[in-house]
């Protein structure tokens, strides 16, 4: 495989490695013209759409290059993000050369913590949500039972891969369901039902849509805007769903 | 103050388990944190006189401005700083709550929360639009 070529296919798996770890768009054109710019091109262009990648390059004396990669899966993933980013600056310094890049690449990590640790991370960050929120002590004991549930219900979904969407939805229903102890006890419910769905609730898709409107990329911003309320329609079906079963039950 | 200081603490602590949720490199965490929990403080201070909206703005510029001194200087990505950072910002409730009350056949309530959702992620991506500007206007006038 000569230079180009292999500049071409380092180029491709950075970028899909990037989007899908919910980079953002700038920021995946940026990495992939880095990268080209360690060849000589007469034209090079690259366009991250969120659910695609599109690049075509045409180096000088080479007929032109093209790919299309369809991006199915997106789970937010800072340390490859800023891991192609360390890589990306040592080649254009000449640190490495394509080839380490692409080996890099290929044997990148997938995550720096176990699942445990997430997980664990999970039922800690909903508890010190409810503390932000001003909760009362009572409001504390509840969210530990509901945190433990909905972290052990979290690790078990991890692994089975279901679609973000239904696992969004059978989470939340199971919110709904452990919550609806907590009006017999008196215990204030609102708070602690907004604080165990936070991990799952769309805020950070919502604002990255309207960043990438502000900096041109309409396609990419309005998809992340559309899958922002898509996320919080499936999360309020789950938690109506349980209230409405927690309703007919009593 | 005290319940400022307290706030600063729980942020501190929440943003560290959001980076961890988010699997940021370890090395960052710290950095990371400290930087959301200083954005929460100033969240407090400016939400004390302001509505919002405009403590959301004035918060998120804060963490902007720290995350891009920070990204320069450490070598990472703002991206890891932001998300993070802005996870306590972003209004997840405010949709979520939109789209139950429309479930619930309530359009009042629907608009109310929709309009509130969209005009705070609105401010925190117009702070990030503003900073990412001027450091980079920055760094083209240096070279």
């Amino acid at each position: 495989m000569n230079q180009i070529e292999l500049t071409f296919k380092t180029a491709q798996l950075a970028g899909q490695i990037l989007m899908e770890s919910n980079c953002e768009a700038y920021r995946v054109e940026e990495t992939l013209l880095h990268i080209f710019s360690t060849i000589e091109t007469d034209d090079c262009s690259v366009i991250a759409l969120g659910t695609g990648l599109y690049m075509s390059v045409t180096p000088v004396n080479h007929p032109v290059m093209s790919a299309v990669k369809r991006i199915t899966t997106r789970n937010n993933n800072l340390m490859k993000i800023s891991l192609i980013n360390e890589h990306s600056f040592a080649l254009a310094k000449n640190e490495i050369t394509i080839e380490e890049l692409y080996e890099k690449l290929i044997a990148m990590p997938e995550t720096p913590y176990s699942l445990w640790v997430q997980s664990s991370a999970v039922f800690g960050f909903i508890l010190f949500f409810i503390l932000l929120r001003e909760g009362t002590f009572q409001q504390f004991l509840y969210g530990l039972v509901l945190a433990f549930c909905f972290s052990l219900a979290k690790l078990g979904l991890a692994k089975t891969k279901l679609n973000l969407l239904l696992s969004n939805a059978l989470l939340s229903f199971l919110v709904a369901l452990l919550i609806i102890p907590a009006s017999r006890l008196q215990i204030p419910e609102d708070t602690l039902i907004v604080a165990s769905i936070m991990p799952l609730v769309p805020g950070t898709a919502l604002t990255n849509g309207f960043r990438d409107i502000f900096k041109g990329d309409y396609m990419s911003g309005l998809a992340k805007l559309m899958e922002a309320l898509l996320i919080a329609l499936f999360i309020a079906w789950g938690i109506g769903l349980g209230l409405w079963l927690g309703k007919e039950l009593q | 103050m005290m319940d400022f200081v307290i706030g600063m603490i729980f942020a501190w602590g929440a943003v560290l388990l959001v980076s961890i949720m988010l699997q940021a490199p370890k090395r960052s965490l710290m950095l990371t944190s400290t930087i959301g929990a200083i954005g929460w403080g100033t969240y407090l201070l400016a939400s004390s006189s302001l509505n919002e909206v405009l403590s959301t703005f004035i918060a998120s510029l804060m963490v902007m401005i720290l995350a891009h001194l920070c990204a320069r200087k450490y070598k990472y990505p703002t991206t890891i700083f932001i998300v993070a950072c802005h996870f306590l910002f972003v209004p997840g409730e405010a949709i979520y709550r939109a789209v139950f009350s429309l479930l619930q056949d309530d359009p009042a309530l629907f608009q109310h929360y929709l309009l509130k959702a969209l005009m705070i992620s609105g401010s925190i991506a117009l702070s990030i639009m503003l900073i990412d500007t001027l450091f980079s206007l920055r760094k083209r006038t240096i070279k």
